[in-house]
């Protein structure tokens, strides 16, 4: 029995329920509840509870039962969702997911808050608490000796018709014990048309022997108790039994109970019955044990539901295979084509195409939107804002955007603090904003969007902004930089991510709980992003993340220096041109004017140290991530190739340069530049140079636009 | 020669209302009935029931009624509910 | 034979749970994640017993109870409902829609498996 699927399960499908508590309890407040949340709200603290019992989470139990009875009370209308039912309830949000998280982890349920809050529930239920908490597992108080029992059950009319055969209580009654005697008495059942082939008539006496006590005896009938009349006695009060069994019933009732009572020997016999049948006195019959263990029964699972969970590490190796039939597709392709065998070709163009799709379908299945972790923000602002005592608008856009799902799982993290810390530091106070003309209620802004291969999340507010003398200031103080350093805007932007720039002066606790900024730019690179930063003093901050995809496929570009071959990912390609001859440069410009700007070129050949001579004519392949363009020189361009990321062995993984490798259709290995670390490069270069020199720029010549949509030539 | 019925394999609640039904037909049109038990399969107290009304109705119609084969599934059922009145009709059956 | 039982529950672990439970005790089990997906498995096949939630999406417990009663093949289908209701008001309706019993949740796997045996064995 796999009782810890079945625990992944209920921690899964409770992480989901408490999400959507969450939802509805932050969107409640806003607009009016309806029916619908509310019993979806209910439904969750009802399902968690039902499902911890199982497992024996009792104190879970305990906690989801009073908030249940809380929700309870608002579902019929008896509370109002005002704010501060809407603060329990999201404490006890959070306590339950606590609470569930130490289950996952398997460490001992903390009581953290739990007496507080429900102390906070008790105070909104209505004096008599609700209903009785859940019943205790029953007493085990046995075993108790074997005991003979008496029972007289008079079945109702409905027991048949309610699917509850009297025999089955029989049944399950020879499981505890044995039936020492039985006897039907039917003398209800009419022997005319009114028969009722649904009705029961019958009623049952018995002789039972037993461990078990009349409580638990009373409990084997308590489901057919509606309409029906079971008289249970120790056999030892035989007598006030046979009068109690025979008030119930009419005379001829009551004269079949006796005659069989008679043959038992319990009822002193009459001359009447002189004559008396054939006793049947018999033990039941089907005494199986009670349950036969370990059956083994597949069942047809119902195969309704709109989603199916699948294990990562499953979806992972599909994308992995999907990644090599792509390559084995290629490698067909260019087969067919030495070949020269056009239906041949044709037929790997076909399946190319289908590639393709499994491909891209494939892909999808990785990707979420990133609204799911959006749908944390609006609790934490609230819960910020009110701390803070910030009056705090959230508005989120983008939400549909999607990434892969390894990667939201990473962002929660950075975001949350970003956000706090635009709460914390960027928006200013009530007083402050209202003394230089602001509007009183702050902003805060999550939006996200795909731009060049990659995707952007930007976290924004309305607030102050970053003001560089004082970051300056403030960094020279830290002894983060010297005083001589001459710094772009965007670098003493990017000073506040410096590790221990914004820890020390810290007022609240709030923005990050004791981490500084430097944890997000950290977190954000470790995910091969980067962070940039716009402000404008006096109207706000916007932090600007930008991630790759990370998908384990890209259209690349092929470009080749010397011998061997690079991929560039073609979302990055802007455009392509031949490098132009400058006598003055020794045919090596540093940088072109393309269409009035400047664009700083990088020899790839030099950059990563490849032997060999440029040939006579270079190309430059224009990149551009964010708002920053690098020309690429390299010797040759092949044209799009789609590409399998390989991640490099961990030999390699210190080549900034490169993100990866891939394996050609023809067998050989391309290294997948690292577009975001050569720009970084290039631009740093750059402005280094810039200082130094002044020089006038060649203007570029006999362009090759470049476009996404047709495959370029060479 | 008595009119034969031999019941189904399932004589439950679901089938208790046609049973009867079909019962008293046959009880109205023939003197003599004989009810084959030995293809049932599964019976519930409904299906006992109608059992328990015909032999009751038999009697009172004096219709000559045999309850044959009973198959092991009738015999447990009549074991395990004490259903004395079909147990008598039975043992008389053996006895013959 | 094992006799066939429903579970008709919105959560999946609980399903899950009490399928390894009656799994275990020699029952054969079918399930649905509310009352229309229950309904739609009342297609002729034998179904001893129906172990229902209460609360559910789409068609609550009993929503699905009242159907059972009224469908030719299964009214006379023991139907338990399992739930962590306790209000006397829901029960009265149950058992007048024909509900058997009422288990309500949280539950040990043993008291579940009483409540059944005493309306089927496996």
């Amino acid at each position: 029995m796999d009782l810890e699927l079945a625990m992944q399960s209920f921690l899964q499908e409770s992480a989901e329920l408490l999400e959507e508590m969450e939802s509805i309890l932050l969107d409640a407040e806003a607009d009016s509840i309806t029916a619908e949340q509310l019993g979806a709200l209910f439904r969750s603290m009802h399902t968690i509870k039902g499902s911890a019992g199982l497992f024996g989470l009792d104190e879970i139990v305990r906690f989801t039962h009073q908030a249940e009875n809380l929700l309870d009370q608002l579902r019929d209308g008896h509370l109002q969702l005002d704010a501060e039912l809407s603060g329990v309830l999201l404490r006890s949000h959070d306590h339950v997911k606590a609470q569930l998280a130490a289950v996952a982890a398997g460490q001992a349920i903390p009581a953290g808050e739990q007496d507080n809050i429900l102390a906070d529930i008790a105070a909104l239920l209505p004096p008599p608490a609700g209903s009785l908490p859940p019943a205790e597992p029953s007493s085990q108080a046995e075993p108790a000796a074997d005991s003979d029992w008496l029972l007289s059950l008079r079945f109702g009319p409905e027991v048949l018709r309610n699917g509850m055969d009297p025999a089955s209580f029989v049944r399950y009654l020879a499981t505890l014990g044995q039936i020492q005697a039985i006897a039907s008495c039917s003398s209800a059942l009419p022997a005319d048309e009114s028969f009722d082939a649904e009705r029961n008539y019958l009623r049952l006496e018995m002789q039972f022997r037993g461990a078990v006590d009349e409580a638990q005896l009373a409990s084997v009938f308590e489901f057919a108790s509606e309409g029906s009349q079971f008289i249970i006695s120790p056999r030892a009060q035989l007598a006030s039994h046979l009068q109690q069994a025979l008030q119930a019933g009419d005379a001829a009732e009551q004269q079949s109970c006796r005659d069989i009572w008679q043959q038992w020997g319990l009822w002193p016999s009459t001359a009447d019955n002189a004559v008396a049948a054939p006793t049947l006195v018999t033990t039941a019959p089907d005494t199986r044990p009670a349950l036969p263990a370990g059956a083994d029964h597949k069942t047809g699972r119902s195969s309704e539901s709109k989603f199916i969970k699948v294990e990562a590490g499953k979806l992972d190796s599909l994308i992995n295979l999907v990644g090599e039939l792509v390559i084995a597709g290629a490698a067909a392709n260019l087969l067919a084509r030495s070949h020269g065998s056009s239906p041949l070709l044709e037929s790997t163009v076909v399946m190319a195409g289908l590639i393709e799709q499994i491909r891209s379908h494939t892909l999808s299945m990785r990707m979420v939107p990133i609204g799911e972790t959006f749908s944390r923000f609006p609790r934490v602002v609230r819960d910020v804002g009110q701390e803070l005592g910030k009056s705090i608008k959230l508005e989120i856009s983008g939400a549909e955007t999607e990434l892969d799902k390894s990667m939201v799982d990473k962002l929660a993290d950075p975001l949350t603090h970003l956000v706090r810390n635009a709460i914390d530091h960027g928006i200013e106070d009530v007083q402050q904003r209202r003394a230089i003309g602001k509007p009183e209620q702050g902003h805060v802004w999550l939006n996200a969007y795909h731009e060049s291969g990659s995707v952007v999340i930007e976290v924004a507010d309305d607030g102050g902004g970053l003001d560089p003398q004082r970051i300056l200031a403030k960094a020279l103080q830290r002894g983060i930089i010297s005083s001589d350093a001459l710094l772009s805007e965007q670098d003493i932007y990017r000073l506040i991510f410096a590790a221990g720039f914004s820890t020390a002066e810290r007022i609240s606790n709030l923005s990050g709980r004791g981490v500084g900024l430097d944890v997000v730019q950290k977190n954000i690179e470790a995910l091969r992003g980067t962070v940039e930063i716009d402000s404008e003093i006096g109207l706000g901050t916007t932090f600007r993340l930008r991630l790759p995809l990370t998908l384990a496929i890209i259209d690349g570009f092929l470009v080749e220096v010397g011998s061997s071959t690079f991929v560039i990912p073609l979302e990055t390609v802007v455009e392509c041109m031949e490098l132009p001859v400058t006598p003055g440069d020794h045919g090596r410009p540093e940088r072109l004017q393309l269409r009035g700007e400047i664009l700083p070129l990088l020899y790839l050949r030099q950059f990563l140290e490849l032997e060999g001579q440029p040939g006579r004519r270079q190309n430059v392949v224009v990149i551009q991530t964010g708002s920053n363009r690098v020309g690429l020189v390299v010797d040759a361009l092949q044209g799009e190739f789609q590409t399998v990321i390989k991640p490099l062995g961990s030999l390699f993984r210190h080549l900034k340069a490169i993100s990866g490798s891939t394996i050609l259709g023809n067998g050989a290995v391309a290294l997948i530049l690292d577009v975001l670390a050569l720009i970084q490069h290039a631009t740093q270069q750059e402005a280094s140079r810039y200082a130094l020199e002044q020089e006038p720029y060649p203007a570029a010549g006999s362009r090759q636009p470049h476009n996404n949509d047709t495959s370029s030539g060479k | 020669m008595p009119h034969l019925i031999t019941l189904a394999a399932e004589q439950t609640i679901y089938q208790a209302q046609a049973l009867h039904q079909q019962l008293a037909a046959a009880l109205r049109e023939h003197p003599q009935l004989e009810i084959d038990l030995s293809q049932v399969e599964e019976i519930d107290s409904a299906g006992a029931q109608v059992l328990l009304w015909l032999h009751r109705a038999a009697q009172q119609q004096s219709c000559q009624l045999t309850l044959s084969h009973p198959s092991p599934a009738v015999r447990d059922f009549i074991r395990l509910l004490g259903l004395q009145p079909l147990h008598n009709a039975l043992e008389a059956v053996d006895g013959s | 034979m094992a006799k066939t039982i429903l579970v008709v529950d919105d959560s999946t672990s609980l399903r899950l749970v009490v399928k390894m439970t009656l799994e275990g005790a020699g029952y054969h089990v079918i399930e649905a994640a509310d009352g229309q997906q229950a309904l739609a498995l009342l297609d002729g096949r034998k179904i001893h017993l129906v172990l229902s939630d209460l609360n559910m999406p789409v068609m609550n417990g009993l929503s699905l109870l009242a159907q059972i009663k009224q469908h030719p093949d299964y009214r006379f289908t023991p139907v338990i409902m399992l739930t962590t209701e306790t209000a006397e008001h829901l029960r009265q309706q149950g058992r007048e829609c024909g509900s058997c019993a009422w288990v309500v949740k949280p539950f040990e796997p043993p008291q579940l498996l009483d409540a059944i045996a005493r309306l089927i064995l496996p």
